[in-house]
C-alpha cells in the first residue's frame, strides 16, 4: 500500500516537473511569459556571469521564433513584447529597439507560418537563422546610427556570427519535438 | 469574407510594424529612464532569481576562494610581507622626507620676509663642549659664507658664524657662555646685553626695570650684524640680587639647539667685527677660545 502511495507521489511530482518543463509553448500563457522572463534572466545574468565576454548569447530570438510559429498571434504578440521589454530595461540599449524588431519579427512569422511545412528541418534553420540575423544587423544598424562612429572590428563580426550559429543551434534543439514523422502539426489550425 | 477582412487586418498590422522602425530610430534612443514599477515590472519579477542567483554565485566564490582554493595563498602571503617591509622603510623615509619639507617651507617662509640675501644651509655636526658651543653647517666660503655672519632659523636666533671653511662653517650658538648681543625686551623697549649660559640665556638689567615671566626679547639691530626684531627667547626666571641693585632674568631661546637641522646665514655682515678682523687678523677671533681650551685641557 505504502509502495503504491509513493508511486503516486512520484508521478505527482513527475507530472508536475513536466508541466513546468521550460519550453516555448507550454500550454499556459502566464507559464510561457514566466519561461521567457527567466530566458531572458540566463541570457542577461547567467551567461555572462559564467563565462563572460563569450557568455554573450542570443536565446531569447529563437525562444521568440518557436513561440510566433506555434503560438496564436494575441499570446505570441504578447510573450514577444513581454521578452523585448525584459531586455530593454534590463540592458542599456536604446528603448524600443527590441520592441520594434521582434514586433516586426513576429508579423513576419504569423504571415507566413502557413504556407511552410515545420516538419522539415530547413524552414526552421533558415528561419532561426534568418532571424538571429535581423535582430544582430538591427542592433547593429542602430549601434552605428546612434554612435556615428562605430568600428566594425574582427572581433565584434565573429561574436556576431557566432551569437548566430548559436540562436540557430538552439533553435534546433527547441524544435527537435516537431520534426519527428509522429509529431503534430506545430502551427495552430 | 470574413477570411478576407483578417487577411486585411494582418497586412495593416504588419504594415504598422514594418512602420515602428521609423518611429524608433526617430526617437531620443535612450534607454529606459525609470524607476516606476509599473514601467519596470518584467524586472521586478525577474529580480527575485537574480538576488538568489548574485547571492549564491557570491557564496560559493566566497567558499571556494577563501576555504578551498588557497594554494597560492601562502606564497603570496609571503611575497606580501616583504613589499610591506619594503613599503615600511620607504614610509619612513617618505615620513623624513615630508618633515625635511615643512622644516624647509618654515625656513623659506622666514627668509622672505627678510630683506638681505640668505644662505640656507644644513647642519653637518655639533661640538658639545661646555665651554664653546658649535654646530657645524654645510656651507662655506666658498658659498659665501662669513665670519659674523648671523645665523637664524624660522623660530629666532641660533647664532653667529666664528668659523669658516671652504664647505663649511662653525656656528657659534647663542646658549655658549661667551655670546653676547644686544636685546630689546619686546614690550618695554629695554635694551641689553643677553649672555649665553650653557642651555639658556642671562640678562642682567637694573632692579627698577619692568620685567614678567614670558616677556619676549628680540634684538636691538644695533651691533653684532643681526636685524632689530628677530626672535630670541621669552623670559622664565627673573632672581633679585641680593645687592638689591640688579636682576638676573633667565632666558629660554625660542630655538631648540637639539632638534635644528637646517638654519639661514643671513648675509648682514657685522661691519665693526670685520674692521677688527680685516686689522688683527681672522686669528684673533679663535684666541680667547684657544687660551681656554688650553687652560681647561
Amino acid at each position: 500500500m505504502d509502495s503504491v502511495l509513493r508511486r503516486d507521489g512520484f508521478a505527482t511530482w513527475k507530472e508536475i516537473a513536466r508541466s513546468w518543463r521550460p519550453r516555448p509553448n507550454s500550454g499556459s500563457l502566464p507559464k510561457d511569459m514566466i519561461f521567457v522572463l527567466l530566458l531572458v534572466f540566463a541570457q542577461t545574468t547567467i551567461f555572462p556571469t559564467l563565462f563572460g565576454s563569450f557568455g554573450i548569447f542570443d536565446l531569447v530570438t529563437p525562444w521568440i521564433v518557436v513561440t510566433s510559429v506555434r503560438q496564436r498571434p494575441l499570446q505570441g504578440t504578447i510573450i514577444a513584447l513581454v521578452a523585448a521589454f525584459a531586455l530593454e530595461t534590463k540592458l542599456a540599449v536604446p528603448a524600443g529597439i527590441y520592441l520594434c524588431s521582434y514586433w516586426i519579427m513576429i508579423n513576419v512569422f504569423f504571415q507566413m507560418r502557413p504556407a511552410l511545412s515545420w516538419r522539415y528541418r530547413t524552414p526552421w534553420v533558415v528561419s532561426y537563422a534568418v532571424s538571429a540575423l535581423w535582430i544582430a544587423l538591427f542592433e547593429t544598424f542602430v549601434l552605428a546610427f546612434h554612435h556615428e562612429t562605430w568600428n566594425f572590428s574582427t572581433t565584434y563580426v565573429l561574436q556576431e556570427i557566432f551569437k548566430i550559429a548559436l540562436a540557430t543551434g538552439f533553435g534546433m534543439y527547441l524544435s527537435s519535438e516537431w520534426m519527428r514523422i509522429d509529431a503534430e502539426e506545430p502551427v495552430p489550425q | 469574407m470574413a477570411r478576407s477582412k483578417a487577411k486585411i487586418v494582418w497586412r495593416v498590422i504588419l504594415g504598422l510594424s514594418l512602420l515602428s522602425p521609423f518611429v524608433f530610430l526617430s526617437s531620443t534612443l535612450k534607454p529606459w529612464v525609470s524607476s516606476s514599477s509599473a514601467l519596470l515590472v518584467a524586472q521586478e519579477i525577474i529580480y527575485p532569481f537574480e538576488y538568489v542567483w548574485d547571492s549564491g554565485t557570491r557564496l560559493i566564490s566566497g567558499v571556494w576562494n577563501h576555504y578551498i582554493d588557497l594554494t597560492d595563498v601562502s606564497e603570496e602571503n609571503t611575497k606580501l610581507t616583504k613589499e610591506i617591509s619594503v613599503m615600511k622603510s620607504q614610509m619612513l623615509d617618505y615620513q623624513e622626507k615630508q618633515n625635511e619639507i615643512g622644516r624647509l617651507r618654515s625656513l623659506h617662509g622666514f627668509a622672505q620676509h627678510f630683506q638681505g640675501t640668505h644662505i640656507i644651509a644644513e647642519i653637518v655636526g655639533t661640538q658639545i663642549y661646555p665651554s664653546f658651543r658649535t654646530m657645524r653647517i654645510s656651507k662655506g666660503k666658498a658659498d659665501g659664507v662669513r665670519i659674523g655672519m648671523p645665523v637664524v632659523t624660522a623660530e629666532g636666533v641660533v647664532g653667529r658664524i666664528i668659523r669658516s671653511g671652504q664647505k663649511f662653517s662653525d656656528v657659534h650658538l647663542l646658549v655658549d657662555t661667551n655670546f653676547n648681543i644686544d636685546i630689546l625686551l619686546q614690550r618695554t623697549r629695554i635694551r641689553g646685553v643677553l649672555k649665553g649660559s650653557e642651555n639658556d640665556c642671562v640678562l642682567k638689567l637694573n632692579r627698577r626695570v619692568e620685567v614678567r615671566i614670558g616677556d619676549t626679547l628680540v634684538t636691538s639691530g644695533i651691533i653684532g650684524g643681526f636685524s632689530k626684531g628677530l626672535p630670541i627667547g621669552k623670559v622664565v626666571r627673573i632672581a633679585y640680587e641680593s645687592d638689591n641693585i640688579s636682576q638676573t632674568i633667565t632666558v629660554e631661546p625660542w630655538v631648540n639647539f637639539d632638534r635644528i637641522e637646517e638654519v639661514i646665514v643671513l648675509e648682514n655682515h657685522d661691519k665693526e667685527l670685520q674692521k677688527i678682523m680685516e686689522t688683527a687678523g681672522e686669528d684673533w677671533l679663535n684666541k680667547p677660545f684657544r687660551e681656554n681650551e688650553t687652560a681647561g685641557g
